[in-house]
C-alpha cells in the first residue's frame, strides 16, 4: 500500500513537469519619437521637456499594460556613445535606423506628437502611434488621432498625453490589436522576402540545369523554399532573378530555440551554393545583399 | 384529477426560472476600471448580489460593455476554459474582479421566488485581464 501510494505521488509529480506551460517571453518595445512633417523629432525630444513627458507617458501607457518597454533615453546615449558624439544636432546619419538596429527591442512604436494652437489660446494634443516588428517591417497596429484633448499652455503635457491615450479606451485598443496581430505571427510566422540575383559576374544562372534529374537551379530553390517556409507559404516570380515573397518563417525551432531571418539566411547562402555544384574544383562563392529593409534576404548567384 | 392538478403545481414550482437577459449599463469608465449597472436575481439579497457581479463580468469579458471604454470583448473564442471561468465566477471568482458593489434599486420580486434587483458593480479591468491570460482563456502578449 505505501509503494502503491509513493507510486501515485511520483506519478503526478512526473506528470505535473510535463504539462507544466512554457513561459511566455515578452517582446521588448521600443517607443521612437516620430514627426511626419519634415520635423526633427530628435531634436524636440533632446530640447523640449514637455515632448519628452509625453513620450514618457506613452511609455508608461505600455508598461500599466504589463508589457516591456525600451528606454528611448538609453537607446539614444548608447548611441551617442557607440558614435562618440556629445550631441545629436547636425547629424548626418540616419539616427532613427541606427537607434532601431542597435536596439534589442523587438517591436518599435513610431510616436508621433501633435499639437496645435487654438485660436481661443489653448493647444489641441493628438497622438498617432504605429507600431512595427522590427525583423521584418511588418505593420502589427496604429493608433489614429480620434480624440484631441484642448489645454492651457501651463498644463503638464504627461498628464494630457496619457488623458489623450485613455480617452474612449485608445490605447487599450491599440494594445489589443497588437497582442492579437503579434500572437498571429508567432502562430502564422515572420515574413521575409528573398531576392537572388544574376549579375554580369555571375557564371551561373538560374536556369542552369543542374543534378541527375536537370532541373533549373531556380526550381529547386523553389523545391527548398517550398520545404523551409513555415507552413509551406510563400510566393515566387522569376526571370533573371528569382523573388520569392511572403515567405513566412517561424519564430522559434522545433527545440523551441529563437529562429530569425538571419538563420533562414546561413541555410538558403548554403544551399545556393550546394545547387551550384564545383566547378574546377572550386567551390561557388554566393554573395549577400547589403542590408537596405529590415525582413528583405539578397544573394547574388556565384 | 384532483392529483392531476397537485402534480401539475409540483412540477410548475421545480421548473427552472427562465430569465431574460440581465440589462447592463454603462455608467462610467476611468483609468481600468468600468463601473456599470446592472441587473441580477435570487432568493434573496446575497444571491442577487452575486448573480449581479457575474452579470457585469460576464458582460465586459465577453460582449464588452457599449458606450464605455471597453466596448471590446476580452475573450472573443469561448471555449472550455473559458466555460469553467463562467463556472468559477459563479462559485465566488466574482470577487477578485470586483472593486465595489451597491445596491441601487430594492429587490422586486421576478418569478416565483426568485427576485430582482439593480446593483453598480465596478471592475477591475486589469486584474480581469491578467486572470484571463494566466488561465490561458486570453492570449498573454509575448513570444
Amino acid at each position: 500500500m505505501r509503494y502503491f501510494i509513493l507510486g501515485i505521488f511520483l506519478c503526478t509529480h512526473v506528470l505535473n513537469g510535463f504539462c507544466q506551460d512554457v513561459n511566455t517571453v515578452q517582446p521588448s518595445i521600443l517607443i521612437m519619437p516620430y514627426v511626419s512633417s519634415g520635423g526633427n523629432a530628435l531634436e524636440l525630444f533632446e530640447s523640449d521637456n514637455s515632448y519628452r513627458s509625453c513620450i514618457a507617458a506613452i511609455e508608461e501607457a505600455f508598461q500599466k499594460r504589463g508589457f516591456v518597454t525600451d528606454d528611448f533615453q538609453e537607446a539614444l546615449n548608447r548611441l551617442k556613445t557607440d558614435n562618440q558624439i556629445n550631441s545629436l544636432n547636425n547629424i548626418e546619419f540616419d539616427w532613427e535606423k541606427s537607434i532601431r538596429d542597435n536596439s534589442g527591442a523587438d517591436i518599435v512604436v513610431k510616436s508621433e506628437i501633435i499639437i496645435t494652437p487654438q485660436s481661443s489660446g489653448l493647444n489641441r494634443m493628438e497622438i498617432i502611434l504605429k507600431a512595427v516588428e522590427k525583423a521584418s517591417s511588418g505593420a502589427l497596429a496604429s493608433l489614429t488621432p480620434d480624440v484631441s484633448i484642448p489645454y492651457p499652455d501651463d498644463a503638464p503635457t504627461g498628464t494630457i498625453a496619457i488623458k489623450v491615450l485613455e480617452r474612449n479606451g485608445q490605447i487599450d485598443s491599440f494594445l489589443d490589436n497588437l497582442n492579437d496581430k503579434f500572437g498571429a505571427m508567432v502562430e502564422n510566422g515572420r515574413v521575409v522576402k528573398i531576392e537572388v540575383y544574376e549579375t554580369d559576374d555571375s557564371e551561373y544562372s538560374l536556369e542552369d540545369e543542374v543534378g541527375d534529374d536537370y532541373d533549373y537551379i531556380s526550381d529547386l530553390l523553389n523545391d527548398w523554399i517550398s520545404e523551409n517556409s513555415y507552413k509551406n507559404y510563400y510566393k515566387v516570380k522569376t526571370g533573371n532573378r528569382a523573388i520569392f515573397y511572403e515567405i513566412k518563417i517561424p519564430l522559434k525551432d522545433e527545440n523551441g530555440n529563437n529562429y530569425n531571418e538571419s538563420l533562414f539566411e546561413r541555410k538558403m547562402r548554403k544551399k545556393i551554393a550546394e545547387f551550384c555544384e564545383m566547378r574546377d574544383g572550386v567551390r561557388p562563392r554566393v554573395g549577400r545583399g547589403d542590408y537596405q529593409a529590415a525582413g528583405l534576404i539578397k544573394f547574388y548567384m556565384p | 384529477m384532483k392529483y392531476l392538478c397537485l402534480i401539475l403545481l409540483f412540477c410548475m414550482g421545480c421548473s427552472p426560472v427562465v430569465q431574460s437577459p440581465a440589462i447592463v449599463s454603462h455608467v462610467e469608465s476611468t483609468n481600468g476600471i468600468v463601473t456599470v449597472s446592472t441587473e441580477g436575481y435570487g432568493n434573496d439579497l446575497r444571491e442577487i448580489k452575486a448573480s449581479s457581479a457575474c452579470n457585469a463580468i460576464s458582460r465586459l469579458t465577453f460582449e464588452g460593455i457599449a458606450g464605455s471604454s471597453y466596448s471590446r470583448a476580452l475573450v472573443t473564442n469561448v471555449d472550455r476554459k473559458a466555460e469553467r471561468f463562467i463556472d468559477g465566477l459563479a462559485e465566488g471568482d466574482w470577487s477578485r474582479y470586483v472593486i465595489s458593489i451597491s445596491q441601487e434599486s430594492e429587490a422586486a420580486r421576478f418569478k416565483g421566488r426568485t427576485k430582482v434587483a439593480t446593483f453598480i458593480v465596478s471592475l477591475d479591468v486589469q486584474t480581469l485581464r491578467k486572470a484571463l491570460e494566466e488561465k490561458g482563456i486570453v492570449r498573454e502578449f509575448g513570444f
